[in-house]
């Protein structure tokens, strides 16, 4: 909503200074989003002192200092008086971006200034006349005044401004739709006034409609929609232009002044809130209107539709005027193109009706047409206002057309309109606040914004609540009320004063924030992906069928972002994708939710959303630097190590690293982990996809949900040993399928209590090594509590386990 | 009365000091140790010769070899300082670097941003005795608008473009979403939860504006909690996170699931409130919007409005992110450009 402050103040004469009145609406809960300024009322408007003078053929060119910033700026000027401008004189400057009166419009206009060329020479401001700045009509030449202000100083502090001056400011408020009231320039006054005190009562002068000789007899046949309507039958008037005062105001608050009929409607719409729409009854062929919902099929050129186009579809349903049943608006929308005011007009049919928000909001969004009028009857308007907008245009029509008649009238009221009531008590307000409110302290609050409070007996007090605050039903909408208008600031900073929950720590919550610093401490990068994604980038993926179930949006923003995922990889991969040329080496991850429709749980709605954690690297494991050291690049068993240190940080003691091919992981590189998930170096093709051809990336991808679920809470230490440890190393040649995995189980398969340890320290794979085989060489680390071992005693373990090994793996044990 | 040439304690002596003079690194001087003074060396040596003497001679050298074995030793001792102090010394030379050279690449890893501010927020609402309590991010129309008292069509719906998966479902557009659940599941007790988490918008993704962006919701429900507590508690938040100086203030606005409702700011954590860039000069930052849970709302969750009040509040974690980070565009958060994110290392 946009506040002209001449408007507002024609209804609340003295207001604060501008920023404290932004700040009093803001506080109130109207945000001031931009305050926009017009001539001299334009900081941008400044006090110049001419430096130089310099007469071309054309114009005058100046040299002005303009103040700190500005001091020598070049300024062309054709102003007749240009002359009487002497080095030392005062002009009034607009620099660039300044807003001034367009002196050779027609009717009302603003223009921004800009740099320019004048006759070839730059011109980097303008200076003004009285019509520019605002303050006065001649446009004869450059506004003369004396001060001693110095150069730079805001014109408005040194120029007096008259009181029809054109010179103005311009709220721009964000109104919140429990403010529907506010989008009218009484709302607004009203508001100003309650919250500023103002004396009086903030009031449109009306005329009686003292002519009604017929009434006109409208058809509403969709009562449901439409609470109230509204006509007056308008002769004697024709289309001029609107005044000047008039086509400013309008101007100023956004809309476009086209002639002084529709301009009427537009005007009162914006001072009282309520829309209204003019017909020409000519073009209607009716002397009267209609309200029904569309049928199936029907179609409206709408008013800005030009005679080529065609109508527009009305979906059926859609609350319509209609002509002899013919649509002729989209109620509360848009008027259609032929039954509008036209040159010709001589009378016009005013419609000012209050249809129900749904209707409006449910036209606006089917036709996306978004209007001033279905803005407005989207939040509610105010049900009193209708014949209250039919007299004020009367009103201002006849300021125009003295011999105006209003011919007939109609008003269709769908049940009578009743104040509202709430009973509450004192209490409530207190304890919703926290704060001790008095009873006549609350009564004069409430008072300002119309409401009256009276004694409601045993039941406490009862507010009786205007029509048009319709969002004040309940005791704590009185408190808002009272709060908003005498300023939260009086409440207090408190505790909570009872017995609450204390915080209960959730350990998958705290297990799952320790994994993601046991990642960070590991070296990996965070990253937060886009949960919603395009499933072709998980298709590139090849690991689940191309129909899996796939949860879509139904208004997706782009083509990018139409799907939620089901992996976190495709994300991971993306990432690579975009960032590889600039950081070709990454190790990142991600803990996110995936979304899988099929697992929805029986007789619910929800999809099942599964956490995973999921890990990507790419290039060198290794960086060398001039202190040395390898280039190497990434690995399976870089991947292995990151595997490793999560089930670690989550001491998940059950989780089987088995070999495991499948999409998207290039064979004999990738593994299982458990049930838990799949890692491995990502199939060349897949990478190749991801525009990561030729790059090797190690990733994998895990069920964290089900991490969660098999991780420990705690676990047992055991003490250091107080004897020294005796490592034997058993080399053997074994088949090459067989896994080093089985290799150490075999060996742990002695069941000797002095094997405190197994690894595998060597692997080596030539010519020395038969046919089919590999070596391997396992270190069995032997410890005993409570003494030293013997290397006796290691040998028969070393026979123990070399029989062992022979017997399950068909290991040949080297001497 | 004659001593054998090598019983000349004065030549033996003479001997052992040039030797020792002439040793000049630590090899040098263990290389004399072994010669002079171990157990096998020549003063040993020259003790066992004893019995070569005349017996009235061999008191006097005794005491004599005694004394060659004392001097040598205090000498030994004070040339083995004396080389590994200057053998420290050259090690110490040569061991110099530039140490402005750059340092050996170490691999670190690092936290998203929004991580960082999420876990600061989470931290001190747990501290004040909050739980975590987290919903779903596919949510039913109904918890996400309906309950909240925003049925179908309400104006409100416009504050919120929404992502909807069908006619019944959606991706959820605030926390706020939670609260139903939560209420539902500590019902009949007093609830004192934040929810976190990511939350969905169909808007256009420019610098200011994402399709996805973090909450923190707060619900707190009891017999008495007034609107004062609210800013009490706000206020503790503020003073946890930004020091004990800050102050908040409310103002009016609008929420459906709440009345009163009302943005809460702090003062400027960059200027402390005498006016900067980043409070456009007001000395204040929106902290969040909050309000006192609406009666409709509390039933829907199961508490009966004449005995239970609440208090609600939400918070955007990208906005703080970018403050404290100086980042211009929120596109870079979920984007993840590397070379922004990793220098968060």
């Amino acid at each position: 909503m946009r506040v002209p402050l001449s408007w507002l103040r024609s209804f609340v004469p003295v207001l604060p200074a501008t920023v404290d009145l932004v700040e009093l609406l803001t506080r109130a809960g109207l945000e001031v989003d931009a305050v926009h300024t017009v001539g001299a009322l334009d900081p941008k408007v400044v006090v110049g002192r001419v430096v130089s003078r310099t007469a071309t053929p054309q114009a005058a060119h100046f040299v002005v200092d303009g103040g700190p910033g500005h001091p020598a700026l070049s300024v062309v000027s054709k102003a007749p008086n240009a002359d009487l401008f002497d080095v030392g004189a005062a002009v009034a400057l607009a620099l660039p971006g300044a807003t001034l009166v367009d002196a050779h419009a027609e009717g009302f206009a603003t223009f921004t200034v800009a740099s320019a060329k004048v006759y070839g020479i730059a011109s980097d401001g303008v200076l003004c006349s009285a019509r520019e700045l605002g303050v006065g009509a001649d446009h004869t030449g450059l506004h003369p005044f004396v001060t001693d202000a110095p150069a730079g100083t805001p014109i408005a502090t040194v120029l007096p401004l008259p009181a029809d001056a054109e010179a103005d400011e311009v709220l721009e408020v964000a109104i919140l739709p429990n403010f529907a009231r506010c989008l009218s320039m009484v709302g607004m006054a009203r508001e100003v006034a309650a919250l500023t005190r103002a004396d009086g009562r903030v009031d449109v002068a009306l005329d009686p409609l003292d002519v009604v000789p017929g009434p006109i007899d409208a058809k509403v046949e969709a009562r449901d929609a439409c609470r109230r309507f509204c006509t007056a039958r308008v002769e004697g008037v024709h289309v001029v232009p609107s005044p000047r005062w008039m086509q400013r105001h309008l101007a100023l608050a956004g809309v476009t002044p086209l002639d002084l009929l529709v301009d009427v409607t537009n005007y009162c719409m914006i001072e009282l809130g309520q829309p209204m729409h003019a017909y020409d009854p000519a073009r209607l062929g009716a002397d009267t209107v209609g309200v029904r919902r569309a049928r199936a099929g029907e179609t409206l050129r709408l008013l800005h539709q030009t005679a080529e186009e065609p109508g527009t579809a009305l979906p059926e349903g859609t609350l319509l005027i209609t002509a002899n049943d013919r649509p002729v608006a989209v109620a509360g929308v848009l008027g259609g193109a032929e039954t509008g005011v036209d040159p010709d007009t001589t009378a016009v049919l005013l419609e000012s009706a209050c249809f129900d928000w749904p209707a409006v909001r449910r036209s606006s969004a089917a036709l996306k047409v978004h209007t001033d009028a279905s803005t407005r009857f989207a939040r509610g308007v105010d049900p009193t206002l209708a014949p209250v907008g039919i007299r004020r245009a009367v009103a201002l029509w006849k300021q125009a057309f003295p011999d105006l008649r209003v011919t007939a009238t109609g008003d269709v009221l769908r049940a009578p309109i009743v104040a509202g009531e709430v009973t509450f008590t004192l209490a409530e307000i207190e304890g919703l606040l926290g704060l001790e409110v008095g009873r006549n302290e609350l009564v004069d609050a409430l008072a300002i914004v119309g409401i009256a409070v009276r004694d409601g007996g045993s039941q406490g007090l009862v507010a009786e609540v205007p029509p048009g605050r319709e969002d004040v039903t309940r005791a704590c909408d009185l408190a808002e009320e009272f709060a908003r208008i005498t300023g939260f600031d009086r409440i207090p900073e408190t505790m909570p004063a009872e017995a609450l929950p204390f915080h209960t720590p959730s350990r998958r919550y705290a297990t799952r924030e320790a994994l993601r610093d046991a990642l960070v401490r590991g070296g990996l990068q965070e990253l937060i992906t886009y949960s919603l994604i395009a499933p072709d980038s998980e298709r590139l993926l090849g690991a689940e069928a191309d129909d899996v179930p796939r949860l879509r949006v139904l208004n997706p923003i782009n083509v990018h972002r139409t799907t939620l995922r089901r992996t976190l990889l495709a994300g991971l991969l993306d990432t690579l994708r975009e960032n590889h040329r600039h950081t070709p080496d990454a190790q990142v991850f991600e803990i996110g939710v995936v979304f899988l429709p099929e697992h929805t749980a029986p007789g619910q709605k929800l999809p099942a959303e599964r956490l995973r954690v999921a890990f990507a690297l790419l290039g060198r494991a290794d960086r060398s630097s001039l202190h040395g050291g390898s280039d190497r690049p990434v690995d399976f068993f870089d991947g292995a190590a990151v595997v490793e240190h999560l089930v670690r940080a989550l001491r998940v003691s059950d989780a089987v690293v088995r070999a495991d091919d499948g999409a998207p992981w290039q064979p004999g590189l990738s593994a299982s982990l458990g049930s838990f998930g799949h890692f491995g170096v990502v199939h060349p093709e897949v990478c190749a996809r991801f525009d990561l051809e030729g790059r090797r990336v190690v990733a994998g991808e895990f069920d964290l949900d089900a991490l969660l679920d098999a991780a420990s809470a705690t676990f047992k230490t055991v003490a250091p040993p107080r004897f020294p440890a005796l490592p034997i190393d058993v080399s053997m040649f074994v088949p090459r399928a067989t896994s080093a995995a089985s290799v150490l189980a075999a060996v742990r398969g002695v069941g000797d209590a002095r094997v405190r340890a197994v690894d595998v320290i060597d692997e080596f794979t030539g010519a020395q090594v038969p046919e089919g085989m590999r070596s391997l060489t396992v270190r069995v680390t032997l410890l005993a509590p409570d003494r030293s071992l013997t290397v006796a005693e290691a040998a028969d373990v070393r026979v123990a386990v070399a029989a062992r090994l022979r017997a399950d793996v068909a290991a040949q044990v080297r001497e | 009365m004659s001593t054998p040439d090598d019983l000349d304690l004065a030549a033996q002596q003479a001997n052992a000091l040039q030797q020792l003079d002439a040793a000049e690194t630590s090899d040098a001087i263990e290389d004399f140790y072994r010669a002079w003074l171990a157990p096998s060396g020549a003063t040993t040596k020259l003790k066992r010769g004893i019995g070569r003497l005349a017996p009235a001679d061999r008191a006097a050298f005794g005491k004599n070899v005694n004394a060659l074995h004392t001097l040598l030793e205090e000498r030994f001792q004070q040339r083995r300082e004396h080389v590994k102090t200057r053998e420290l010394a050259a090690r110490i030379l040569a061991e110099a670097r530039d140490v402005t050279l750059p340092a050996r690449p170490r691999p670190t890893g690092g936290y998203h941003p929004v991580t960082l501010v999420m876990r600061e927020v989470l931290d001190v609402f747990q501290k004040m005795g909050f739980s975590v309590f987290e919903s779903p991010h596919v949510e039913l129309d109904e918890f996400n608008f309906g309950l909240l008292n925003m049925p179908e069509n309400h104006p409100a719906r416009d504050m919120q473009d929404t992502f909807y998966l069908d006619t019944e479902r959606l991706l959820r557009t605030h926390t706020s979403a939670g609260q139903i659940r939560a209420m539902r599941a500590m019902h009949p007790n007093p609830v004192r939860v934040v929810l976190p988490g990511l939350c969905y918008r169909n808007e256009n993704i420019t610098t200011r504006s994402e399709i996805q962006f973090h909450q923190v919701e707060g619900l707190l429900v009891g017999r008495s909690v007034r609107m004062s507590d609210l800013k009490g508690v706000l206020l503790q938040y503020a003073r946890l996170l930004f020091g004990s100086d800050q102050r908040v203030r409310l103002r009016g606005s609008y929420f459906p699931f709440t009345e009163p409702s009302v943005e809460v700011d702090i003062l400027c954590t960059l200027c402390g409130g005498a006016g900067c860039r980043v409070c456009k000069h007001t000395g204040w930052l929106e902290l969040l919007g909050a309000g006192m849970v609406h009666p409709v709302v509390l039933a829907n969750g199961g508490y009966d409005p004449r005995e239970w009040r609440g208090f609600a509040f939400g918070m955007g974690i990208e906005r703080t992110v970018l403050q404290r980070y100086d980042i211009h565009d929120i596109r870079y958060l979920f984007g993840n450009d590397l070379r922004l994110l990793e220098q968060f290392r």
